[in-house]
């Protein structure tokens, strides 16, 4: 468990960082946020915590293959429930150093890497464990199950992005696993996808939302993003098709009923992200949109031979200098919502923009009164963070 | 945590004032979403679908559509690509510089690369350069090597040093970097050579301040090419390599720490750490040896890098 406290405030630092960047704070006050809101947390750079990651998944092998070379000799002969006991002493370890104030939480580490290898290594290892010890290898709906609930708590209590995922996850297997063992089921597997990511999404959505629940907030946005991609999964024309396929064992696949339902999601689906990248003014569901776009022609591509591939690749990058072009000029004024502002150096607009909001909305005719100002060094500083 | 919670929370710290708090929440809601990069995304995704369609197509259709319709087209894409980048170029300089139209730079981005499919056109369909390959390598070099310093676009320079590194036989690109035959220790040596030769220009145009904000890219192409290159050396040939490989390892090292590159001090630490690996596991051929070197080196890489800034004596 992570140091609440310390989360909340990296959250707010972080926030008043992006502010700064925009322009939207100045220096003093960025300064003053981080003198405010303290956070001892380790902080690496994305390239040292790649690093700290691999390699401490590296020693965890190690000691694993130290551990099994040592009782090697002493278990060769026994079955695999004693293995899997060991196994499991290994995860109570690896649970106990993460848990243990002394060696983990004294270091402050949160999403450094190392704690991230330590919490997924434990997981895996307690799963793998249980499933040895109680023999649940032919018995997949079970694993799943318990593999569910271990990264489901795992990812309760540290807040994990990677494990949150791994759980939604699991649950959409294990009700894959249900629903196949019923005919009725088989017909309506599609349906119930997308229906379980949609109240994934719709949950996480809240989730994030919420204020108490900071800590999870990270990790509730991943879900959604997860959530986006498995609904637009879940009705798209090429995984319904294969994945009957693979359950009936029909090779090649072959038409499937309502066909046209799923050509038609194909469509809508996307649409309904772009009007919410509008609506919400997130990149993210652009962002999202544009990728199932790519989908959809992929997948139409596969079953219907419009033009050979050089010839769509050809008019298809044509299309798209002339759409951007288009694009790009007509956004010089921003219009539906939409701009073709870059992201950074822009801020004497912006003080202006505010210094107006401020004083239509308190009619307070003080251009002193707020401190603006220390603009010139807004947007830069991000250029040698690599 | 919702902007709006983390204005709340600055605000109750007396950090930001009501005023400011309710004008930068109703800037946010209301401002537009920004799709620049996307769009840049998609100028760049269309480019190279067309440049590679383009490809494709001359290569399917070389004998049904007449050449000189093709090598027409072809030429007056990157005439006019680079007639549009000419008329909108600004005056050079040392630094970098802000081209204020948009399409400049990829006009010239556009322009280059079709200029690389028809050179190649030309030489498969007319022989222009015979069998002296070295020539259809080293002009696109020269050109794009101009093109870049005149117009001020790293992305040309790009592809001017994969062309220089193609005139040596190699491929630079890095994900095709392995593809090298290092068993070849000729082309070992090409690697180092060029790859040192990129790293010392990168030098000089950081010292002499000659787009000194080129010497990035240098570092990177050059830096990968004489590393992987010196490291294959060790792996296929004389160990002595490993020579070569730690001393890079450690300028990596040297310049992470003087500019904060974090993506060097990884390379630095990822190539020495494999090449030593490499060298020591091959000399004690001992299966116990290589579990507890690999503990307790990795352990030891994990501890330095948790503490680099104070073994490197770097200032957060």
């Amino acid at each position: 468990m992570y140091n609440k406290f310390f989360v909340k405030n990296l959250q707010i630092q972080e926030g008043a960082e992006t502010l700064h960047s925009e322009g939207l704070l100045n220096d003093e006050q960025l300064q003053m946020t981080q003198n405010e809101f303290p956070s001892h947390f380790y902080h690496a750079n994305i390239f040292v915590k790649i690093g700290l990651f691999l390699f401490t998944i590296l020693v965890l092998i190690f000691v694993q293959g130290l551990f099994f070379m040592f009782v090697a000799e002493l278990l060769f002969r026994s079955q695999d429930h004693i293995w899997g006991s060991f196994q499991f002493i290994i995860s109570i370890i690896m649970f106990f150093m993460i848990e243990n104030a002394a060696f983990f939480q004294n270091r402050k580490f949160y999403r450094s890497g190392t704690d991230n290898a330590l919490i997924y290594a434990a997981c895996l290892s307690l799963i793998c464990s249980l499933i040895m010890i109680f023999k649940l290898s032919n018995d997949s709906l079970i694993a799943v199950s318990m593999a569910g609930c271990i990264t489901g708590i795992a990812a309760r209590r540290y807040g994990d992005m990677f494990l949150s995922v791994v759980t939604c996850l699991l649950l959409n297997s294990l009700l894959f696993l249900i629903l196949i063992k019923f005919p009725f089921g088989k017909a309506i597997l599609p349906f119930a996808t997308m229906l379980y990511w949609a109240i994934v999404g719709y949950l996480s959505r809240n989730l994030k939302q919420k204020e108490d629940y900071y800590y999870w907030h990270d990790a509730a946005d991943v879900m959604e993003t997860v959530a986006l991609l498995g609904f637009y999964a879940g009705g798209n024309y090429w995984v319904v098709r294969e994945c009957s396929a693979s359950l009936e064992h029909k090779y090649p696949s072959v038409q499937i009923p309502f066909a046209a339902l799923f050509y038609l999601f194909m469509v809508l689906i996307p649409i309904l992200y772009f009007y919410a990248a509008h609506r919400f003014k997130e990149r993210k569901f652009l962002i999202i949109s544009l990728l199932c776009i790519v989908f959809s022609i992929i997948t139409y591509r596969t079953y219907h031979a419009v033009a050979p591939l050089e010839i769509a690749l050809t008019i298809s990058g044509a299309l798209l200098i002339g759409l951007s072009i288009f694009l790009i000029q007509k956004l010089k004024t921003p219009q539906y919502g939409f701009s073709d502002e870059p992201s950074a150096a822009k801020n004497s607009l912006l003080e202006t923009l505010i210094t107006s909001q401020i004083l239509k909305n308190h009619n307070t005719i003080e251009p002193t009164g707020v401190p603006f100002g220390g603009g010139d060094t807004g947007g830069g500083g991000a250029s040698n963070a690599f | 945590m919702t902007i709006k919670s983390i204005l709340n929370n600055l605000l109750e710290k007396a950090v930001i004032d009501a005023p400011q708090r309710d004008a930068t929440q109703t800037y946010l809601e209301n401002r537009p979403l920004s799709v620049h990069s996307e769009l840049r995304l998609l100028l760049f995704a269309g480019i190279s679908f067309f440049c590679s369609g383009l490809g494709m197509l001359i290569y399917k259709h070389i004998d049904t559509i007449g050449h000189q319709v093709i090598i027409a087209f072809i030429a007056l894409v990157t005439l006019a690509c680079g007639a549009y980048a000419y008329l909108k170029r600004q005056p050079y300089s040392d630094n970098a510089i802000q081209n204020p139209d948009t399409f400049g730079d990829y006009a010239l981005l556009l322009s280059c690369m079709t200029f690389l499919i028809l050179e190649g056109y030309l030489q498969y369909q007319y022989q222009i350069f015979g069998t002296r390959y070295g020539w259809a390598a080293l002009i696109p070099t020269i050109l794009f090597f101009l093109a870049a310093y005149r117009f001020d676009h790293k992305g040309v320079l790009t592809m001017a040093m994969t062309a220089l590194a193609t005139w040596a036989g190699l491929t630079i690109t890095p994900f095709d970097l392995l593809k090298n035959d290092f068993s070849n220790l000729h082309l070992v040596w090409s690697g180092i050579g060029i790859g040192t030769l990129l790293i010392a220009i990168g030098y000089f145009s950081e010292i002499k301040n000659i787009k000194a904000h080129f010497s990035y890219s240098y570092y990177m192409l050059g830096g990968n090419l004489a590393v992987i290159a010196s490291l294959a050396g060790s792996f296929n040939h004389t160990k002595l390599f490993w020579l070569i490989m730690m001393t890079l390892c450690i300028a990596f090292i040297l310049y992470a720490r003087k500019t904060g590159s974090h993506l060097f001090l990884l390379m630095g630490v990822i190539y020495s750490y494999i090449g030593t690996t490499y060298i020591l596991v091959d000399a004690m051929h001992s299966g116990w040896f290589f579990i507890y070197y690999g503990l307790f080196s990795c352990l030891g890489v994990v501890l330095f890098l948790t503490y680099y800034k104070k073994i490197l004596n770097i200032k957060s």
